[in-house]
């Protein structure tokens, strides 16, 4: 019964997201960089749930990723 | 002053006892308020950056309004607190990259330079950009090393680069070292564990006498290398936390995402689209070296408590120690001397001294004492 619940839950929970999130951006960062092997385009891409610029207390910055989700490799040929 | 001291004691013989959980609290009162060895930025049009490696500090300044493209940036090297010279670094458009981000401190601002980091003698500089990292050895650029590297993967001595890609598969190794002299390349030094092919990446931090701490930001196995780059100890996690959730299947999902996109990209012929999802959450925000030991920030998953989970790695006994700081953790990183360690946060900045790093902690199991892989 829980199970059942839950499931009705999350999928409401991402069509509610699905809306809430404009075309094309897909809530997360790209790091990618392009290279090519054996004629193809590679479009390798490392993602992030965010990255920001903290100002620390001493008046310094650092950038940082967070939410490490994966990398993709995309290949045009 | 004497007051403090008797704190750290009573902190030091009691706190074992009171503990609850794995984790000793650190009263707040022996937290120590004390100047960084470095001036702080207080010019909102100088956009500021700074790196310690033992008792040598530098910030590196330049003009807020070219964050973006900079031709040229001033570092001022400081020993001991002690300002002893200034470099500019002419960067001639080699970090041509810039990427506009989100600012805790509000609104956003494009940026080409991402963090630095200093060697112990403060002679080598680096600068890493969004596409490379430029290597400097006094204001000679030495090295422009392609890669994108989050903060603590890049780490300097005096002859070597040392680099820590994001490992998912078993062709990439988990340490790489490019000298910084002669045309040499990147040589692999550490390679990951054949049994255990998931999600790697090193936080890398050296040390005054320039040897170099290695921790996978994944599972918190570490090792200590020489200046080198040769593997002189491997240490294991530690064995009084909990192993972190397999999250494979819901990042599999997010890069689901991506590839619908690419797919439906009509102005491309359908790409063909490799994911590799990370399989574990990321443990480590932020590592530093105090005298041998290794100090580490672990990501907390209670983060509504407002503490900092410091967790600490005795270099003779191979025993970790957790501590919990009375602190913001959000966005706190760490700036290790021989005398203690800065925990630097957006809101405040405490200074823990070394002693409050020293004792044992009780372990599960009896292997994890001076324990190794």
């Amino acid at each position: 019964m829980f199970g059942a619940f839950y499931r009705v839950a999350r999928l409401i929970g991402c069509l509610v997201l699905a809306a809430l999130v404009p075309a094309g951006a897909l809530g997360y960062i790209d790091v990618c960089d392009t290279h090519y092997e054996r004629g193809c385009e590679v479009r390798h891409c490392i993602k992030y749930q965010g990255e920001r610029l903290v100002m620390l207390d001493d008046g310094t910055v650092v950038i940082q990723y967070y939410g490490y989700l994966g990398q993709t490799w995309t290949y045009y040929c | 002053m004497r007051s403090k001291g008797c704190l750290v004691l009573v902190f030091l013989t009691g706190g074992l006892a009171l503990a609850a959980g794995p984790c000793v609290p650190v009263p707040r009162q022996v937290l120590v308020a004390k100047p960084l060895p470095y001036p702080k930025n207080e010019d909102p049009s100088v956009l500021a950056y700074a790196a310690m490696t033992g008792d040598t500090a530098v910030d590196v300044l330049l003009p807020a309004n070219q964050a973006a493209s900079p031709q040229a940036v001033t570092v001022r090297v400081f020993v001991r607190g002690k300002h002893v010279e200034t470099r500019e670094l002419w960067l001639g458009g080699q970090l041509r990259v810039a990427r506009e981000v989100d600012s805790t401190a509000g609104g956003r601002i494009a940026v080409s330079i991402s963090s630095v980091a200093v060697s112990a003698d403060g002679s080598v500089v680096a600068l890493q950009g969004f596409d490379r990292v430029l290597i400097f050895r006094g204001e000679e650029l030495r090295l422009s090393v392609p890669g994108v590297f989050p903060w603590d993967s890049v780490a300097l001595t005096e002859d070597t680069f040392f680099f820590a890609p994001l490992v998912e598969s078993p062709e990439k190794r988990l340490l790489y070292a490019h000298p910084l002299e002669g045309e040499g390349k990147p040589s692999p030094i550490l390679e990951p564990d054949t049994h255990d092919m998931k999600t790697h990446q090193l936080k890398l931090a050296v040390r005054s006498d320039q040897k170099l701490w290695a921790v996978d930001a994944f599972t918190l196995k570490a090792w200590l290398l020489s200046r080198a780059g040769a593997v002189q100890r491997r240490y294991a996690p530690p064995d009084f936390l909990d192993e972190p959730p397999d999250v494979t299947e819901e990042n599999f999902r997010a890069l689901e995402a991506y590839r619908a996109q690419a797919m439906g990209d009509a102005t491309r012929k359908p790409p063909r689209v490799e994911l590799r999802p990370a399989s574990r959450r990321e443990q480590v925000q932020a590592l530093t070296s105090v005298g041998t030991k290794a100090v580490l920030i672990r990501n907390s998953p209670h983060e509504e408590e407002k503490k900092v989970r410091l967790l600490v790695l005795n270099e003779s006994s191979g025993t970790w120690r957790c501590l919990l700081v009375p602190a913001s953790g959000d966005g706190a990183t760490l700036r290790g001397t021989s005398a203690g360690v800065f925990l630097v946060s957006p809101h405040e900045t405490f200074f823990l001294p070394a002693e409050l790093l020293e004792g044992d902690q009780p372990q599960r199991g009896e292997g994890a004492r001076g324990g190794s892989f």
